[in-house]
């Protein structure tokens, strides 16, 4: 990731500059369906964010008078649907980025985050489950 | 503006163009039905937090947390209603860019969702974390 992405993404929310990229190399055909594309990830994220918010609001509302630990599940889950919110906002502004061919870049973290994230909740819910029911 | 732009050598009326144009004018509707189904996935959360609020009540009389369940599902279901808007603005512009070969990879409608979606989940924390 070049150091000016932050600057970049800054101008780009300001409308300073386009948003995906640098036309040229593949065509501004590709270059359109592409930036629709990563627009429907980001849609996506943002679906499965506030998928996990219901849980959330599920999970806390299972019972009158609730455990402690239910409570902490709950802002956890709902914490961790804020972190994907700005993950795929941040990841929408710097996908320009790797539709210029060969600045393709790796990001073993951000790909690995829906794993890491269902396994927490897939836990969360687990522990709640073992939970006697009052 | 750069309406001049002229993303192909040939004839813009060739069925190479036409195939590409089509192309790009599906791509942007099955963004719209995103959009759509982001947006409805919205109220239907502000729908349950706000339902869930008023069964609490029902149940174990007036509380202080239950009211603001409610504020914080019709928040929910106006933003939702709002995404679905910018959505649809989004669309209508998109669809114009591509038929004047002018296309701007605007991101406003989605840092305004973004945005939308991290306060009210924010909130949300603070309410299950207060209320639990």
């Amino acid at each position: 990731m070049p150091s000016s992405t932050s600057a970049r993404s800054i101008r780009v929310l300001l409308g300073l500059a386009p948003s995906s990229g640098v036309a040229g190399g593949t065509g501004d055909g590709v270059r359109i369906r592409d930036h629709l594309a990563a627009v429907r990830t980001l849609l996506a994220w943002q679906r499965a964010a506030v998928t996990l918010c219901g849980v959330a609001a599920i999970v806390s509302r299972l019972r009158q008078h609730r455990l402690l630990i239910e409570r902490i599940s709950a802002t956890g889950l709902v914490l961790v649907a804020v972190v994907l919110v700005l993950l795929a906002g941040l990841r929408l502004l710097t996908t320009g980025d790797e539709l210029v061919p060969g600045a393709v870049e790796r990001r073993p973290l951000v790909a690995a985050l829906p794993l890491v994230l269902v396994a927490v909740a897939a836990a969360l819910l687990t522990i709640l489950a073992a939970q006697p029911w009052s | 503006m750069d309406s001049t732009s002229t993303r192909d050598a040939g004839d813009p009326t060739s069925a190479a163009a036409r195939d590409r144009r089509a192309r790009e004018h599906l791509a942007n509707e099955r963004t719209l039905l995103a959009w759509t189904r982001t947006s409805l996935t919205l109220v239907a959360l502000g729908f349950v937090v706000a339902r869930f609020g008023l069964f609490v009540r029902e149940l174990n009389g007036q509380g202080l947390g239950h009211d603001a369940a409610t504020a914080l599902g019709i928040v929910l279901i106006a933003g939702g209603l709002v995404a679905g808007a910018a959505g649809l603005v989004r669309f209508l512009r998109v669809r114009q860019q591509i038929d004047r070969d002018d296309f701007r990879a605007e991101v406003w409608a989605e840092m305004l969702l973004v945005g939308m979606t991290g306060a009210m989940a924010v909130g949300l924390a603070i309410y299950l974390a207060v209320t639990g």
